[in-house]
């Protein structure tokens, strides 16, 4: 069987440039796993922790064997992001908020080819929704657009005391021939949820011009129409083609 | 209302009004704590300040988020930055984050994690030393604020509302103040009214008093003045102070006693705070 098609969308939050922009993404085809992190704004450094983590989840590095080890995978990234910020030369308002760490939300899934089974993890905001025969068939870790918090728990990039348990949040499901999953950070997650309840469709969400600039001009319009707020946007689309009829 | 995005392109702006009059060498909240009035103004400014500069400081920079100024009265009446940025009011705080008076290395106890205390260096960057000499024009700090800031209204339609504070032990002695506040609080963007706040230093033992609600539990007739004077939390600051543990009311006023207020800059939002930062 081939494997999904897979489409990576990003656009910085409007008033950046996108050397500011504080998402990553990463996708590994033949190991099929996929990883959206967003830094929190309010934090420095935390483009680098995002990317951190998605390049670390995408070559199987965090969460090497299952969910269940990113407590543990979590703590060499911790040092990289600590070795990375101690090498450079910083202003005293720079080195104080870097004395503070990154934030980060995060999540990851990863397919199984043969046993059309899937993982996933999240820490805060980001999301991941499956959709099966035109419908949302999960949403995760958020369910509603009301389950967004106004100041979510994230994953900091300096700790001593490990990765509190109660910030992970993990799943798992089946797949079909004909699925797509979604992964997304919080503004487009908002709004996917929020059209959703409103009876808009997912294909009808989908249907923009599948090229960056067909999402470039989506996410504007939205933009523009106060749809979405204004931040950095990211999406992942994992879909596989239905069964041979 | 008090819902614009704070942005480059429309920036917030602080503009703080330092008492700097003789009135305050008198000692700080009751005999024993060895401090001037003056001495913890200095102290609360330099901390607001760090606060702001700390907030909008980014991987490549401090990004201009915010229009700052700071204006003394005293012996005279005018900005009070120093350096670069003598006889400046109102400037991107890019340009204040460069320009402290000196960076001082100071030794801060924090928490090891396990029941103790580790000593930890850091940086304490201070823009204003203590200074307590002649009257206190607070009226004509505030007409000059006001002056300032309805240039900064106009070229900035779009943009949160300005924010003031006024640190004092609110001995006006140029008249009352009151109806130069009530002008200065009319000010305006498409975004709401200007906000004034009062940090009262008083030479009394009171305990502190935050974004109090009510002039009763309030003591001494200055309080109750610059009470008067403080713009009341508009919901969304209200909100984001609920959220952040503090008990506030729905009449609850931006006036805080013998207390700082480097809070209400944490409750402006530039972007994502984590809950779990602290």
């Amino acid at each position: 069987m081939s494997g999904p098609r897979v489409e990576e969308y990003w656009l910085p939050k409007r008033g950046s440039t996108k050397e500011e922009y504080e998402d990553a993404i990463r996708v590994n085809k033949r190991g099929l796993r996929f990883a959206v992190a967003d830094g929190a704004s309010e934090s420095s450094f935390a483009g680098l922790w995002a990317r951190l983590l998605v390049e670390s989840f995408a070559q199987g590095r965090l969460c090497r064997r299952s969910p269940s080890t990113f407590p543990r995978d979590v703590s060499p990234l911790r040092r990289q992001w600590q070795q990375e910020i101690r090498g450079r030369s910083l202003p005293w308002y720079a080195e104080l908020k870097a004395a503070a760490g990154a934030f980060a939300a995060f999540v990851g899934l990863k397919v199984r080819r043969s046993r059309k089974a899937w993982w996933a993890i999240a820490v805060g905001d980001c999301c991941l929704f499956l959709i099966r025969q035109g419908r949302l068939e999960r949403a995760f870790p958020i369910e509603s657009v009301e389950g967004f918090p106004s100041r979510p728990f994230l994953l900091h990039s300096l700790s001593t005391s490990g990765v509190d348990k109660q910030l992970i949040h993990i799943t798992e499901g089946d797949w079909q021939p004909g699925d797509t999953f979604l992964l997304m950070s919080d503004a487009l997650a908002t709004y996917f949820l929020t059209a959703l309840a409103s009876s808009q469709t997912p294909d009808s969400l989908l249907s923009f011009d599948r090229t960056p600039q067909g999402f470039i001009s989506w996410i504007t319009d939205l933009r523009d129409d106060h749809l979405i707020r204004n931040d950095d946007v990211s999406l992942v689309i994992v879909s596989y083609a239905p069964a041979a009829t | 209302m008090y819902q614009a995005e704070i942005s480059r392109a429309n920036p917030g702006c602080f503009l703080f009004l330092l008492d700097q009059s003789g009135s305050m060498s008198d000692s700080f909240g009751g005999a024993q704590t060895g401090r001037t009035k003056a001495d913890e103004l200095a102290t609360i400014i330099n901390r607001l300040l760090q606060t702001l500069v700390i907030k909008c400081s980014k991987d490549e920079g401090v990004r201009n988020y915010f229009d700052v100024g700071v204006i003394g009265y005293g012996a005279r009446v005018g900005p009070t930055l120093g350096g670069s940025l003598e006889g400046r009011v109102l400037v991107p705080i890019s340009h204040v984050a460069e320009s402290p008076l000196r960076v001082e290395d100071r030794i801060q106890k924090i928490t090891d994690g396990i029941g103790g205390l580790v000593e930890q260096p850091v940086k304490f960057p201070v823009w204003f030393d203590p200074v307590a000499d002649d009257g206190t024009p607070m009226c004509q700090a505030l007409r000059m604020a006001h002056a300032e800031l309805s240039s900064w209204v106009d070229q900035h339609p779009d943009s949160f509302p300005p924010i003031i504070f006024n640190i004092t032990d609110g001995e006006a002695t140029d008249g009352d103040p009151s109806e130069d506040a009530a002008r200065l609080r009319q000010l305006s963007t498409r975004d709401g009214d200007a906000l004034l706040f009062n940090i009262h230093l008083s030479s009394r033992s009171g305990k502190p008093l935050e974004f109090v609600d009510s002039e009763e539990e309030l003591p001494d007739e200055f309080a109750v003045r610059l009470f008067r004077m403080s713009s009341v939390l508009p919901p969304h600051l209200r909100d984001a102070a609920s959220s952040e543990g503090y008990q506030v009311s729905d009449s609850a006023r931006g006036f805080v006693f013998n207390a700082d207020a480097a809070a209400v800059i944490q409750f402006l939002d530039i972007g994502t705070r984590p809950a779990n930062l602290r």
